[in-house]
């Protein structure tokens, strides 16, 4: 009977091994890096009932990618008609940075904005002008001191802005930076008055 | 499949409580493994030859004929799809009984399959684009396995096992590691 036992406890141990699930991992995704893909529309100067505008106008189909001599066309790689990012808007309390719910006040100019916790910007794919398009305003309803941020990227430095493949399509992971945002998930800090 | 193995090792264990006489089993030993074809949807049939209380030689062959693993590695879920392993193997019993009994197993493992990997690509335009391009595959691997055996009427034999061997010149290509599991159901001459 101990030997059973002792049967039982190797095989199953070998069993637990052995049907490693390590060749099943996903590996059809792509990263990269590509900075400058989103823009925040600054000013030099805000009053309440301004709209604080973000945007991809530089992000083309096709896209200079870091070591390659040739263009990448992300939408042939995906075959994906949009990819997303998230940021948020803080507002500056009794010194702490607080989450600023934006509820209804958010308009879409390009693209489509999901509105939770966080901001969700969605980038569509034109054909026309083969660009993945966004263009989304919060609308600034209070007077105080704010700022944009981002969530770190898969390299722990920039954002990620994130293919919506779908089957057999390869899924395209690009860290990115947002103009007018320093060091690449830094913040655009601004005052409404 | 873990539960019916170790299901399967216990009920082995109250159902065919045989005494250790001696017996004259045959030398040969032809077996098919049914829960493999059931569960992984793999044909596995193997040729055991018996050299003595102790030893036996054999080999395996293993055909990979799931259509969900297949489609599973068309849809992109999996990235190798495993076609065929050829098995040779060593047994050494670890029991004085010929009847039921223990064993330890070495065995070699040649397989071949088909892969997937992200290359970049130029298309016509000479602009780069990636895609999971598929491959084949043929690797060499070792292994060991344990398992547990045991006759019905001296004829039919019942073999349990489970193991696991590493493929030895895998840069990415093949699987890393392949497991060696079955029911086998065999018919000893």
């Amino acid at each position: 009977m101990k030997t059973l036992k002792y049967t039982l406890f190797v095989a199953l141990v070998i069993l637990s091994i052995g049907c490693s699930k390590e060749d099943e991992e996903f590996f059809n995704a792509v990263y990269t890096t590509i900075p400058g893909l989103v823009a925040i529309e600054a000013q030099p100067s805000y009053a309440v009932n301004d709209v604080l505008w973000l945007n991809t106008n530089n992000f083309s189909r096709y896209l200079t990618e870091p070591n390659q001599t040739t263009l990448l066309d992300v939408y042939q790689t995906t075959n994906s008609e949009r990819f997303s990012f998230l940021y948020r808007l803080e507002k500056q309390v009794d010194g702490e940075w607080e989450n600023v719910a934006i509820s209804n006040n958010f308009i879409e100019n390009k693209g489509e904005m999901s509105i939770g916790n966080f901001i969700t910007g969605i980038a569509v794919y034109n054909e026309v002008t083969e660009a993945y398009e966004y263009r989304g305003g919060i609308v600034l309803t209070q007077a105080g001191q704010y700022r944009i941020g981002f969530f770190s990227g898969y390299n722990g430095f920039n954002f990620d802005i994130i293919s919506d493949s779908t089957n057999r399509s390869t899924f395209l992971t690009i860290a990115t930076t947002a103009f007018n945002a320093p060091n690449g998930n830094g913040f655009y800090n601004f005052t409404v008055n | 499949m873990k539960k019916y193995i170790f299901i399967f090792l216990v009920l082995s264990q109250v159902s065919f409580a045989q005494e250790n006489n001696s017996f004259n089993l045959g030398k040969n030993e032809i077996k098919f493994d049914v829960v493999s074809l059931v569960a992984l949807g793999k044909i596995h049939v193997s040729y055991e030859r018996f050299l003595g209380d102790d030893f036996s030689i054999g080999i395996s062959g293993n055909f990979n004929q799931s259509k969900t693993r297949e489609e599973d590695f068309e849809s992109g879920k999996n990235r190798t799809l495993e076609e065929y392993q050829i098995i040779p193997f060593v047994r050494y019993s670890l029991s004085k009984s010929q009847i039921r009994y223990y064993f330890i197993e070495v065995f070699v493992s040649a397989n071949q399959g088909k892969y997937r990997e992200l290359e970049r690509l130029l298309d016509q335009n000479n602009n780069g684009f990636y895609e999971a391009v598929q491959k084949d595959y043929s690797d060499f691997a070792v292994g060991a396995a344990v398992g547990h055996k045991f006759y019905i009427k001296e004829k039919l034999g019942v073999d349990i096992f489970v193991g696991m061997g590493k493929n030895l010149f895998s840069s990415g290509e093949s699987p890393d590691i392949i497991s060696r599991v079955g029911v086998n159901l065999g018919y000893r001459f």
